[in-house]
C-alpha cells in the first residue's frame, strides 16, 4: 500500500509559489529523506501533507486517507514540527497526558508507553520537571515522543536532531530505522545528509517547491557520477551531499549535468 | 582605548538600544494603537495646560519657592526613580546581546549606554510636554532668562532619578542572584515593593496633607525647582540651586560607576537562580498516575470525554504556573476597584446599590476571559500538535469553557446573591439578577473563545524579565466587553430601574442617536431630517412603555439574545478549531 500520494499538490501564498506540482508515491514502511535548501518548500509540504495548509491545487493522500479530511487523517499521522511543540508550563509527563488524552487513547495503556518512551530517551528522571527548564535537546526529545504516541501509520519529522547530543541522535535515528521495520512510514526532512544517507531508503530533494532529485541515495550517487562524467562506474566517490549541491545549483551548468544524470524528475 | 572611549561608546549603545526600541513600537500595531490613543489625550491635556498658562500665567503671584513646593517636586522625582528601578530590576538581568557588549567595549561603556538609553526613551515621551508648558511660562511670565535654568532642570531632574533607580534596580537583581531565600521569593518581594512604593506615593498625595509634603522639602534633589526658577518671577534658594547642580552633576557620574560596579558583579557573578528554577520547575503531583488530573486538585472539573477534560486541564495547569498570562486583566480590574472605591465615597448605600449589577456583569466578563480570550495565541508552539491530535472542535469548545464555569459559575452566582440580599433589592430582584449572572456566565465561556478564535493574537509580548506571553487582542477584548457588557447591563437595568432605564433609552433613541442625523440635517440633507423626526418619535414611544413592559421585556430580551449568542458561538468555536490551518 501507499502511504504518501501526491498528484499536482500545489501551495502558493499569493504569487509565490511555495510548492509546485509535487508528486510523491512513498510506500508503507520506508524512511523517506526530504532534503531542500532553506526556503525550498519542505516545511509547507510537511503542514499540507498533515492537513495543517491547505493546498492550493492538487491532491494528497496519506495512509489513503485524503489530507482535507482532518478528523480521519490526524489518527494516522504523527508530526514533530522544527519548533518542539509543547507547552512550557507542563511538565514532560503532563505534556504526555494531555496529548494522549486529545486522542483518547486508553489511559492506562498509554501511561505504561509513555514511561517506556521516557526511559529509552533518558527523560524519566527530568519528566516531572517543568518543560521550561529544559535544555534544547530535552524539548526535542518529548516532542519527539509525542509525535508517536498514538502509533501512527505516517510520521513527518522536521529536523528530529536538532539540539539533541551525540548518544540522544543516536537513539533517535534508531528509533526510527525500529518504526520504519515495524511498517511505520517515516518522512524525515533534515538538513544533517550522512542520517538521510545511513537510514533514508528513498531521497527526494525539493528545490524552489519542485522536486528535482528522487531516489535511493546509491541510486543518485551513482548517476551524479555518470552526469558529471566520472567513468569509475561506481557509487563510492560522490557522496550525498555533492549530489544535493549540484541539484540545488544555480549554475545552469550543473543544472544540465543534473538533469541528464541525477534525477528524471525534473 | 583613549580615557574618553567609553563615553563615545556609551552614547553609541544608547542610540542603538532607543532605535531598537523605536522599531520595535513600530512593528507593534497593537501598542502603536494604545499610545497613539494616550498620546491625544495627553497632548490635549498638555495642550489646554500650555493655554492656560499663557492666558493666565502672567497673573500667578510671584513669591518664594516653599518646602511645600519643593517636596512636591521630590514626590515626582521618588516617583521617577521607582519606574526606572522597576525597569531595571525586571528588564537588564542580563543585557541584550550580552557576549558581543561585554567582549567588545568596556563595562563602563555598557552602562552608559543603558542609563543614556533610558534617558533617550523618557526624554522621547516627555520632552516635548515638559517644553511646551515651560516654553508657555517663559512666555507668559516674560522670563527668557529662565529658560537654560528650566532644560538644565529638566535633565538634572531625568538623570539623578534614572542613575538612582537603575542602581536600585541592579542591586535587586543582585540580591536576587546572590540569596537564594530572595531568589525563591522574588516575585513576592516584588510585588510587596510596589505596595510599599505605590501606597505610600498615593497616600502622600491624596492624605499625606502639607507638613509631610514640606518635610520632603530638605532632599536635596527637591531643590531642583530653586534651579528652575532662576530668572523667573519666583525666588529660589541661589544657594540650593547651586548645590543641586553641582551635586547633581557629581550624582550622575557617581551613578554611572556605581551603575558600572554592580553591572559588573551581576554580569560577571555567578547566580542562583537557575539552581533555584530548576528546583522549583519540579512538580510534585508529576509522579500521580494521572499528573494533569493531580495537578489541577483540587479543582473540581466535571465528568466529560477525555479530550475535552484534557484541554479544561490544561487551561487550567497553564493559567495557575503562569499567571502572567493573565496580566491584561489587571487594568480592567484595577479600574472596576477605582469605581468602586469611588462609589464608596459617596456611601455605602450607594456601594450596596451598585455592588449586584456590577457583579453581575463583571465577574461573568471575568469568567469568559480568563481562559478562552485568546484560545489559539495561548496554544503557542503547540498550536500544531493540538490541531493534529485532537479530532472533535466540540470537544475543544467544551474543554475551553469548562474551567471559566467550574470555577466562575458558583463564585458569580454566591457573588451576585449575597451582594443582592445585602443591597437595597427586592428578593425577586436578586433572583432574577442570580439568573442573569448564570446566563451571563454560560454564555461568556463561550463568546470568549469565539471571539478570540475570530481577532487572534500571535504575538508575543515580554513581561518581567524573561517570560513572553500572548495577550488577546484589542479586537477581541473590546467586541466581547460590549456582546457581553450591553446586555448583561441592560438587562441588569431593566430589573432594578425599569422606568429610568425607559428614560435612558428614550432619550438615547431619541436624542443621542438622532444628533449626527440632526447635523446632517442641519446641512441641508433632506433624507436626515426624515431620521431624525422618525427616531425622536420612536424616542417618544419608548418614554410611553408601560414599567413592567420594560421590567420584564429589557430583561428577557436581552437573556434570549445572550442564550442564542451563546449557541452561535459553541459552534463557532467548534468550526474555527476543526477548518483551522497555519496559513
Amino acid at each position: 500500500m501507499t502511504a504518501i500520494e501526491t498528484t499536482d499538490l500545489t501551495k502558493q501564498y499569493g504569487s509565490t509559489t511555495a510548492v509546485a506540482d509535487l508528486d510523491l508515491s512513498v510506500p508503507d514502511g520506508v524512511v523517506y529523506g526530504f532534503l531542500g535548501p532553506n526556503g525550498a518548500g519542505k516545511t509547507t509540504t510537511m503542514r499540507m501533507l498533515t492537513s495543517l495548509t491547505r493546498p492550493s491545487s492538487g491532491s494528497a493522500r496519506i495512509a489513503g486517507v485524503p489530507v482535507d479530511d482532518r478528523q480521519r487523517l490526524i489518527e494516522r499521522v504523527g508530526y514533530l514540527p522544527e519548533e518542539p511543540p509543547l507547552y512550557t508550563e507542563l511538565t514532560a509527563r503532563e505534556q504526555l497526558t494531555y496529548v494522549a488524552g486529545l486522542r483518547d487513547l486508553p489511559e492506562d495503556e498509554t501511561s505504561r508507553r509513555i514511561e517506556e518512551l521516557l526511559d529509552r530517551l533518558d527523560l524519566a528522571d527530568d519528566a516531572d520537571r517543568r518543560i521550561d527548564a529544559y535544555s534544547k535537546g530535552m524539548r526535542q526529545k518529548t516532542a519527539f515522543v509525542q509525535s508517536l504516541l498514538h502509533d501512527p501509520d505516517v510520521l513527518f519529522l522536521d529536523e528530529p536532531t536538532s539540539g539533541l547530543d551525540p548518544r540522544a541522535a543516536r537513539t533517535i535515528r534508531e528509533m526510527i530505522d525500529d518504526l520504519a521495520a515495524e511498517g511505520t512510514t517515516v518522512f524525515l526532512s533534515t538538513h544533517i545528509l550522512p542520517v538521510v544517507d545511513e537510514h533514508a531508503d528513498t531521497v527526494g530533494v525539493l528545490y524552489d517547491g519542485e522536486l528535482v532529485a528522487e531516489g535511493p541515495p546509491g541510486d543518485l550517487k551513482r548517476q551524479a557520477d555518470a552526469g558529471a562524467g566520472d567513468d569509475t562506474g561506481g557509487a563510492g566517490e560522490r557522496t550525498l551531499e555533492d549530489v544535493f549541491l549540484e541539484v540545488t545549483s544555480e549554475d545552469p551548468a550543473a543544472d544540465e549535468a543534473t538533469v541528464e544524470g541525477a534525477t528524471d524528475v525534473r | 582605548m583613549s580615557g574618553s572611549g567609553w563615553i563615545r561608546q556609551g552614547f553609541a549603545i544608547g542610540r542603538t538600544e532607543f532605535r531598537r526600541t523605536t522599531r520595535s513600537l513600530r512593528g507593534d500595531s497593537a501598542r502603536l494603537a494604545l499610545l497613539g490613543v494616550v498620546a491625544v489625550l495627553f497632548g490635549l491635556m498638555v495642550l489646554a495646560g500650555a493655554w492656560f498658562i499663557l492666558q493666565f500665567g502672567d497673573q500667578i503671584p510671584a513669591g518664594d519657592v516653599s518646602n511645600v513646593i519643593r517636596g512636591s517636586v521630590a514626590i515626582q522625582w521618588l516617583f521617577a526613580v521607582f519606574i526606572t528601578a522597576q525597569r531595571a530590576g525586571s528588564r537588564h538581568h542580563s543585557i541584550d546581546q550580552e557576549s558581543l557588549m561585554l567582549l567588545t567595549v568596556p563595562v563602563r561603556a555598557v552602562a552608559l549606554g543603558l542609563l543614556s538609553a533610558e534617558c533617550f526613551r523618557a526624554l522621547a515621551y516627555l520632552a516635548v510636554p515638559v517644553l511646551l508648558l515651560g516654553g508657555a511660562f517663559v512666555v507668559a511670565s516674560a522670563s527668557p532668562l529662565m529658560a537654560p535654568f528650566l532644560v538644565l532642570a529638566v535633565l538634572l531632574f531625568f538623570t539623578t532619578a534614572l542613575v538612582l533607580g537603575f542602581a536600585l534596580g541592579l542591586l535587586a537583581k543582585l540580591l536576587v542572584a546572590r540569596y537564594r531565600v530572595v531568589a525563591e521569593h522574588k516575585s513576592a518581594f516584588s510585588f510587596l515593593a510596589v505596595i510599599v512604593f505605590v501606597g505610600g506615593y498615593v497616600g502622600l498625595q491624596n492624605f499625606g496633607g502639607q507638613s509631610l509634603t514640606a518635610l520632603l522639602g530638605w532632599l536635596p534633589f527637591s531643590w531642583i525647582v530653586d534651579l528652575a526658577v532662576i530668572g523667573s518671577p519666583f525666588s529660589g534658594s541661589t544657594l540650593r540651586a547651586a548645590g543641586v547642580l553641582v551635586g547633581g552633576l557629581g550624582w550622575t557620574v557617581g551613578g554611572v560607576l556605581v551603575v558600572e560596579r554592580l553591572g559588573v558583579a551581576l554580569w560577571f557573578g555567578d547566580t542562583v537562580e537557575d539552581a533555584v528554577a530548576a528546583e522549583q520547575a519540579r512538580v510534585d503531583t508529576g509522579s500521580a498516575a494521572d499528573p494533569l488530573a493531580a495537578a489541577v486538585r483540587p479543582i473540581p472539573l466535571p465528568m466529560i470525554s477525555q479530550p475535552a477534560r484534557r484541554i479544561a486541564q490544561r487551561s487550567v495547569v497553564v493559567a495557575r504556573r503562569n499567571p502572567q498570562r493573565l496580566s491584561f486583566l489587571v487594568l480592567p480590574v484595577v479600574l472596576l476597584g477605582v469605581t468602586l472605591v469611588n462609589v464608596a465615597q459617596a456611601g455605602v448605600g450607594s456601594l450596596l446599590a451598585l455592588l449586584p449589577p456590577l457583579v453581575v456583569v463583571g465577574l461573568p466578563w471575568l469568567a469568559g476571559a480568563v481562559f478562552g480570550l485568546n484560545p489559539l495565541g495561548d496554544e503557542g508552539a503547540a498550536l500544531p500538535t493540538t490541531l493534529t491530535s485532537l479530532p472533535s472542535g466540540r470537544d475543544y469548545a467544551v474543554g475551553l469553557a469548562v474551567p471559566g464555569l467550574t470555577l466562575g459559575l458558583p463564585v458569580v452566582v454566591l457573588a451576585t446573591v449575597a451582594t443582592g440580599l445585602a443591597g437595597p433589592y427586592a428578593p425577586l430582584e436578586t433572583a432574577a439578577l442570580a439568573v442573569l449572572a448564570l446566563v451571563l456566565t454560560l454564555a461568556a465561556v463561550v463568546i470568549a473563545p469565539a471571539l478570540g478564535m475570530a481577532f487572534p493574537r500571535y504575538d508575543p509580548v515580554r513581561v518581567g524579565s524573561d517570560r513572553e506571553i500572548v495577550p488577546p487582542s484589542l479586537s477581541a477584548v473590546v467586541l466581547y466587553s460590549l456582546t457581553l457588557g450591553i446586555p448583561g447591563a441592560l438587562a441588569a437595568a431593566a430589573t432594578l430601574a425599569p422606568a429610568g432605564t425607559r428614560r435612558f433609552l428614550s432619550l438615547l433613541v431619541g436624542g443621542l442617536l438622532s444628533l449626527p442625523f440632526g447635523l446632517l440635517a442641519s446641512q441641508g440633507l433632506d433624507p436626515a431630517r426624515g431620521v431624525v423626526t422618525w427616531l425622536g418619535q420612536v424616542g417618544a414611544e419608548i418614554a410611553t412603555i408601560p414599567v413592567p413592559a420594560v421590567r420584564w421585556g429589557g430583561y428577557i430580551l436581552p437573556l434570549a439574545a445572550l442564550c442564542l449568542l451563546g449557541i452561535w458561538s459553541f459552534r463557532a468555536v467548534s468550526r474555527r478549531f476543526r477548518n483551522h490551518t497555519l496559513d
